[in-house]
């Protein structure tokens, strides 16, 4: 990693470290009025043993792909936490029984290849519909999936929507 | 005030107006309607939170939570209900879930703008996180020891 | 506006209970894994529930708490019983 590389991810994973420590422990501010200076030079502390060590997990890009990412992941969100509502839902008429379960194992590659995508991907099928992630290899990017039923196997192996949405969002679509 | 009322009202109906026959398929929505649709709604239930408005917040957050519970219950029925361990985790993997950060967002609602509202949210990003991760584990472990999936027409395990 | 939380309340501790058949009765390991993980994720909205009804929301952080403590055993739990030890050689 080259050396501005470096201060930025370690001012991003400092910045995101001292507001996490200011929202979690500011709960005084009702007992006593304000926010004493000692606390915040204890959290100031210990946001930057946090950051020494962990900013090359944290942010390991370059720094002009890293807005861009996290601009299309929040676009990504957005359309996930729909899909999840719409899983429970479709789940839901399976258990009182309005709908039918086939259970099946199914196995399809993708071109993801990074380990953020393919966790990202994995989450995603675990969250959405009657599918469960149970193994992936990361080398060929193969993935074992339970599906409940037929729709919800159709949907990642011939659609393969998820993949290409997630693909757009890591910038490793084949 | 009262035309407040009636903005945060009218906003949030739109939003879910839109966002049903979506959900139900009545009318052909793109994924693009539907998002406007929600941020429509969440607009609507911004503008009605920070004005105070104790009637419209209240009944809200109730809507919310018991939306929740709908989706526990039938999670847990899932559990008692399915034929064996893939298809039970199915039920507590995506309607568990679902129906606890409803609970958790309408806990948000109720809480208006503070500090309580942010460490919810904390709680809720950590559930979309952690619980689809421990299904996971859970499964690879069941798999990989060697337990047979259930497929249709064999007895109940 | 006690009562609906109350209501949420009693209706998570039934859940609890019934998942706790799953988890006592259940055949084999793996069932009682998963119950033991409902339990585990639905005590912490309990938590935040209780915290409500007592008129103290201030229980969100120890739901915070006890939301990382689950999950990490239930990781163990299952690593432990795909591998039978905890650490690869």
């Amino acid at each position: 990693m080259r050396g501005s590389g470096k201060a930025f991810s370690m001012l991003i994973t400092f910045c995101v470290a001292l507001m996490f420590w200011v929202l979690l422990s500011a709960w005084n501010i009702y007992l006593i009025g304000h926010y004493d200076l000692f606390r915040l030079i204890r959290g100031i502390i210990v946001a930057l043993i946090v950051t020494i060590t962990v900013h090359e997990l944290f942010i390991s890009e370059q720094a002009e792909k890293v807005f861009l990412k996290f601009q299309r992941w929040l676009r990504y969100i957005t359309w996930e936490i729909w899909q999840i509502i719409l899983a429970a839902i479709d789940v839901a008429a399976r258990v009182l029984g309005l709908r039918p379960i086939d259970p099946r194992i199914i196995e399809f590659e993708t071109t993801l290849r990074s380990d953020r995508a393919l966790t990202t991907f994995a989450d995603s099928i675990t969250l959405t519909p009657g599918t469960i992630t149970i193994y992936v290899e990361p080398e060929t990017g193969k993935y074992t999936v339970h599906a409940i039923s037929k729709e919800p196997a159709d949907a990642l192996t011939v659609d393969q929507t998820m993949q290409r949405k997630v693909g757009y969002v890591f910038m490793e679509e084949g | 005030m009262l035309t407040v009322d009636i903005v945060a009202i009218g906003l949030m109906a739109v939003g879910a107006f839109v966002m049903l026959t979506g959900m139900l398929n009545i009318m052909k929505f793109r994924d693009f309607y539907i998002g406007i649709a929600g941020i429509t709604f969440i607009i609507g239930v911004i503008l009605a939170v920070a004005l105070g408005r104790r009637g419209i917040v209240d009944t809200l957050a109730v809507l919310f939570l018991a939306a929740g519970a709908f989706f526990i219950i039938t999670g847990v029925i899932g559990l008692l209900k399915f034929p064996d361990f893939y298809t039970r985790l199915h039920a507590t993997g995506k309607c568990d879930t679902v129906g606890q950060i409803f609970i958790v967002v309408g806990c948000m609602i109720y809480s208006g703008l503070s500090l309580i509202s942010v460490k919810l949210f904390f709680v809720a990003a950590f559930y979309l996180l952690a619980y689809p991760s421990a299904t996971h584990a859970i499964m690879k472990a069941a798999y990989a020891t060697g337990l047979k999936p259930w497929k249709k027409g064999d007895p109940r395990m | 506006m006690i009562i609906p939380f109350l209501v949420i309340g009693i209706i998570i501790a039934c859940t609890i209970l019934i998942s706790a058949y799953r988890m006592i009765f259940g055949p084999g390991t793996f069932n009682r894994i998963a119950a033991a993980n409902v339990i585990g994720t639905k005590a912490i909205v309990l938590l935040i529930i209780v915290g409500y009804i007592i008129e103290r929301p201030h229980f969100v952080d120890i739901a915070l708490m006890y939301a990382v403590l689950s999950f990490v055993g239930t990781i163990i739990f299952a690593k432990y019983l795909e591998r039978g030890e905890l650490c690869s050689p």
